[in-house]
């Protein structure tokens, strides 16, 4: 396959006169960061008529690129930009929140006016477009990730049904347990990883826990914020996704969270606010809640940037330790993918090598961001070196390192955002009281029913 | 107050025509074109388009359309969600009219009375009104952080006064959420009818009044008697107008909870908006449902409309 | 005797109703002062407790705000620039109308005049469905030009203008007009105009605060943050995902609300009497 296409791309280098292709065939350059736009720009311009497969060229003056949080957006001003000053074109930023996204996304796709040349796709969606006709095949513009780089299940997400690769991602996601260690020694009495480690290491366990942290702290700290942080865990360990072969499917993890949840809630053992409300944030630097299930980016974005409290100035920071907890899970993740059709497929390429594989913006991203990395390769190099103050010296790198080859993917599907939405729902109607099991469940199934009347059931 | 108004026109018509102007008729084409052409383009198509597409089975990215037959409108008085949504939609339109017009009743008859006359009517009537021009996206949010659980300024002030023990979660419980969103659409717009209906008011002949009250009438007398029989036309304009609106409603329940708790303030726009652009995307379901919600409401307006001139009629025989 | 006592009972009600009317008009005010004085309070004082006192964190707010792209002025010119061309398109074109409907007999006009009058009950979500479907194949997604110029056919405004003109025109001037010479176009722009004034400006009001407002429309049609209009990113405030700033979300909220309130107190008068006038509802 690559001699193939290393072949057909000398052949369009001769044909075009130009050295275009250069950068395709050494993917993570290391090193030489963009090392040759600036003669393709001017030349391949006219020569090149028809697409795909050919090597990748730029047709157009502008990359636009879309996505949903701020993360993308600093890579390439803050990294990107500053190792490539002198691209030849503009790249174009657009952050749409999360939960328009798709519906901004797709008319666009449809149409192709004013749509993306790269856009990034979460885990809850990212199927949808892998299996769609919108996405290109990286591997025919010359990405071609080897064995020691990208961490396999972040490429299974995003190869399609046929095998082709759609996306590229630098982030792997496996999720951990956050705990407070002042608060686990005052209730649980020990505070050590490996102590914590023993009382949570699975779901019967966590609930005893829950009531010992409540029934000893008079009800002032709870072990969890809100079910919501249960969701996560527990969708994770299904065996099947949502949907299977088209047809709907729940399985019996899902109930088993309905369970639970309603057992936390009925017994008040957990802090009652939502995921993402004010109140959630907010007991990141106060004493109400022990811990929170978050993933690796969950420490540097979520509770790192919570945990000052502004009332008394104290900062819980050097308070937190990590586990896997009671089970191992994993939570979002960002992948990204060029558009079928994009008129920029050189600086698209250029700009997912980057992101993805070159080890030295990796490297740099990873000391300044904390971010973990999908790349194998260079998590193996820089994992010995962290002790994250934050979590009282903890070297939370080699930790997810340990976790991340477990996660398995496969459970996701393209409908997973709006299912979760009805699941979560369905969840704290039932956990509240407001509705007895059967119902729930029949009320979760009639609202995907209603929301993808197209599956079987 | 159609009716007379066309009678107005069919005798100026008469008129204008026993005066020869027929060369400049033509002209009435050239006045009405661009009007005529933007309300083809941009509303009868549309409204046609959609009456396809609720034959159709349109969604997702697809572009080519099948045609089902009435499928989508077994399929949509079936659908539970469907019935929710438009259940909702009356429950939450309901419980903000009834308060809303009977405040704006109260308050018109005390603004119009001429007897006990109250001060500072434009001051009232001003910040009545305010909330009205006011962004709803803007308003939505306001409240959404005015009731936020468990220290919004609302649970704040309740325990302070002791009214409440310990917060309470407004948007987890359906009879408050809907009540809130009932309330803010109240809160938007009984200064609007208030102001309609006073309006209304002033126009009655002043000497009915004067009659009444040298015959002895109390105010509320002359209110049950006179005011509120010749206000009919303006109540039953400001119903028809709030129940258009009211079917429509949209930004209000869409921001403060995007429908939750368990869909309780999921409206009928709501539910089309989530049909056409989230899970599937159906089209065809969003458009099934558009057209069953414009038959609803032709009906009604037809149903209010004949109410109307049966009273009318009554009024003028009597 | 009667009278005294009827005296005191007046005394009582007029109490009474002026303390209903206190109190709806602090319900009217209540929400605006929170949110004014919210937004000079730090998010953690607004979480610690509720206040009727500005405090002085809004230049710290501010910053959060711009510092999460809420480019307000942006917004603002953008919201500006449709509902100003919305709002002149609509009267501009209304008035056309109704001005052709009530002064020319020709065919038709009464079928037109009826399907104006039914247009008006129709809600306009109807035909949002086929509406975006039409937009999407015509390629005109995040553009302006489906957000204005369907504002050419306005049929309540229509409906308000014929109205106003049957009450108000006299259509001798039309003759005397054709005899001194005068173009169909010319009267209409020198006669009818003039006439129809305090008609558009009240129009035109509630035109530009309708568009001004609007928010499922754009939020269909538009995509790029840039071209955002201001009530959708106010609805972006919410959005935002890895911090609740409540100081920066309050500030943004009374950010645009404050323009509005201000143009509206300016312009009250004329608004609350073209709300007697017309009662017409967006």
């Amino acid at each position: 396959m690559k001699k193939i296409l290393s072949i057909l791309m000398v052949l369009t280098m001769v044909f075009s006169l130009a050295a275009c292709g250069a950068k395709d065939t050494e993917p993570s350059g290391g090193g030489k960061t963009g090392n040759d736009k600036a003669g393709s720009d001017t030349t391949g311009k006219d020569t090149e008529t028809s697409e795909p497969s050919g090597p990748a060229e730029n047709k157009g003056k502008k990359l636009v690129v879309w996505t949903f949080t701020d993360e993308i957006e600093k890579m390439i001003n803050e990294y990107y930009l500053r190792h490539n000053p002198d691209l030849g074109y503009e790249i174009e930023i657009v952050v749409i929140p999360n939960d328009q996204y798709q519906q901004k996304l797709d008319p666009v796709l449809g149409s192709g006016k004013s749509a993306p040349d790269v856009f990034a796709l979460e885990a809850a969606f990212v199927k949808k477009y892998v299996n769609s006709d919108f996405t290109k095949d990286l591997k025919t513009l010359g990405i071609a990730p080897k064995a020691d780089e990208t961490l396999q299940y972040v490429l299974d997400t995003v190869t399609d049904e046929s095998g082709s690769l759609k996306g590229m991602s630098w982030q792997a996601t496996p999720g951990a347990f956050f705990y407070r260690r002042s608060l686990a020694k005052k209730y649980l009495g020990v505070s050590e990883p490996e102590e914590v480690q023993g009382l949570l290491s699975d779901f019967d366990q966590f609930y005893e826990a829950a009531k010992t942290v409540n029934d000893k702290s008079g009800g002032e700290t709870k072990l969890v914020s809100s079910l919501g942080d249960l969701q996560n865990v527990f969708l994770a360990s299904r065996e099947n996704g949502w949907v299977v072969d088209n047809k709907f499917v729940i399985d019996p993890k899902a109930e088993e969270l309905l369970e639970i949840g309603k057992k936390l809630e009925s017994e008040g053992l957990t802090n009652q606010a939502e995921q993402w409300t004010e109140s959630w944030f907010a007991s990141m630097s106060n004493d109400q809640v022990m811990g929170y299930f978050l993933p690796t980016w969950g420490l540097h974005y979520v509770l790192k940037s919570n945990a000052v409290n502004a009332n008394t100035g104290e900062s819980t920071s050097g308070d937190w330790g990590m586990i896997q907890g009671p089970s191992p899970y994993f939570w979002g993740g960002t992948w990204l993918t060029v558009r079928e059709g994009t008129k920029m497929e050189k600086a698209a390429v250029d700009l997912i090598n980057y992101i993805a594989l070159n080890k030295d913006f990796l490297t740099e991203y990873a000391k300044n961001s904390g971010d973990f990395l999908a790349h194998q390769s260079v998590v193996e190099s820089i994992k010995d070196s962290y002790s994250e103050e934050f979590l009282a010296g903890q070297n939370h790198y080699a930790k997810f390192a340990e976790m991340a080859p477990s996660i398995d993917a496969s459970i996701l599907t393209g409908s997973d955002l709006d299912i979760n939405n009805l699941f979560a729902e369905q969840l704290t109607a039932y956990s509240k009281g407001e509705k007895d099991k059967e119902t729930a469940l029949a009320d979760f199934k009639a609202g995907v029913q209603s929301a993808f009347p197209n599956l079987d059931y | 107050m159609n009716q007379e108004n066309n009678v107005g026109v069919l005798r100026i018509k008469k008129t204008s025509k026993r005066m020869g102007k027929a060369k400049y008729s033509k002209y009435g084409y050239f006045f009405v074109a661009p009007f005529i052409i933007a309300f083809i383009l941009f509303q009868l198509y549309p409204i046609i388009y959609t009456f396809v597409l609720s034959f159709t089975d349109l969604a997702g990215w697809e572009t080519k359309l099948d045609f089902v037959g009435v499928k989508n409108y077994v399929a949509i008085v079936k659908n539970s969600h469907f019935i929710r949504a438009l259940q909702n939609t009356w429950i939450i339109w309901v419980i903000n009219f009834v308060p809303q017009i009977a405040i704006a009743l109260m308050l018109a008859k005390w603004f119009t009375d001429t007897r006990i006359k109250l001060k500072g009517a434009g001051l009232f009537k001003t910040t009545f009104y305010m909330p009205n021009i006011i962004t709803a996206a803007s308003v939505a949010i306001l409240f959404y952080t005015l009731f936020s659980y468990p220290v919004g300024p609302v649970n704040q002030i309740l325990m302070k006064l002791n009214v409440l023990a310990e917060p309470f979660d407004f948007f987890r419980s359906k009879t408050g959420t809907r009540l809130i969103v009932a309330f803010i659409q109240f809160w938007m717009w009984y200064g609007s009818t208030f102001i309609v209906i006073s309006a209304g008011i002033l126009g009655i002949n002043p000497s009915l009044f004067e009659a009444a009250r040298i015959d002895g009438a109390s105010s509320w007398q002359i209110f049950k008697k006179i005011t509120l029989p010749l206000l009919r036309p303006i109540t039953l304009y400001v119903l028809i107008t709030s129940l258009v609106g009211g079917m429509q409603m949209f930004d209000i329940p869409f921001l403060l909870t995007n429908g939750a708790p368990d869909f309780a303030v999921e409206t009928l726009t709501m539910y089309i908006y989530k049909q056409a652009f989230t899970g599937n995307r159906n089209f065809y379901v969003a458009a099934t449902a558009s057209i069953v919600l414009l038959v609803i409401v032709l009906l009604i307006s037809l149903v209010i409309f004949k109410f109307m001139n049966r009273h009318n009629k009554e009024g003028v025989n009597k | 005797m009667k009278s005294t006592r009827l005296g005191k009972y007046h005394h009582l009600t007029i109490v009474i109703k002026y303390g209903v009317c206190a109190l709806l008009l602090i319900l009217s005010i209540l929400p605006f002062w929170i949110l004014i004085v919210n937004a000079t309070r730090s998010t953690e004082q607004i979480q610690q407790g509720f206040s009727m006192v500005p405090s002085i964190y809004m230049g710290y707010n501010y910053d959060i705000l711009t510092s999460k792209g809420f480019n307000i002025i942006r917004g603002f010119s953008n919201s500006l620039s449709i509902s100003v061309s919305v709002t002149f398109l609509c009267l501009y074109f209304s008035a056309l109308t109704a001005y052709g409907l009530v002064i020319y007999d020709f065919k038709g006009r009464k079928f037109i005049f009826a399907l104006i009058a039914f247009i008006l009950m129709v809600p306009a979500q109807i035909s949002f469905i086929g509406f975006y479907q039409m937009v999407l194949r015509v390629g005109l997604t995040d553009n302006y030009i489906p957000l204005i110029f369907p504002a050419i056919a306005s049929p309540a405004t229509v409906f308000f203008l014929r109205q106003y003109l049957l009450a108000t025109f006299p259509k001798d001037l039309v003759a005397a007009a054709r005899i001194d010479g005068a173009n169909e176009m010319k009267t209409f722009h020198r006669i009818a105009m003039p006439i129809l004034k305090p008609a558009l400006a009240t129009m035109g009001i509630f035109t530009f605060v309708g568009s001004w407002n609007n928010f499922l429309t754009p939020l269909m049609l538009i995509s790029t943050q840039e071209k955002y209009t201001l009530p959708m990113l106010v609805q972006l405030l919410k959005a935002d995902i890895y911090r609740t700033e409540l100081g920066g979300i309050y500030l943004g909220v009374t950010m645009t609300i404050i323009p509005l309130l201000i143009i509206y107190l300016i312009l009250s008068k004329y608004i609350i009497a073209g709300v007697a006038l017309g009662g017409v509802k967006e």
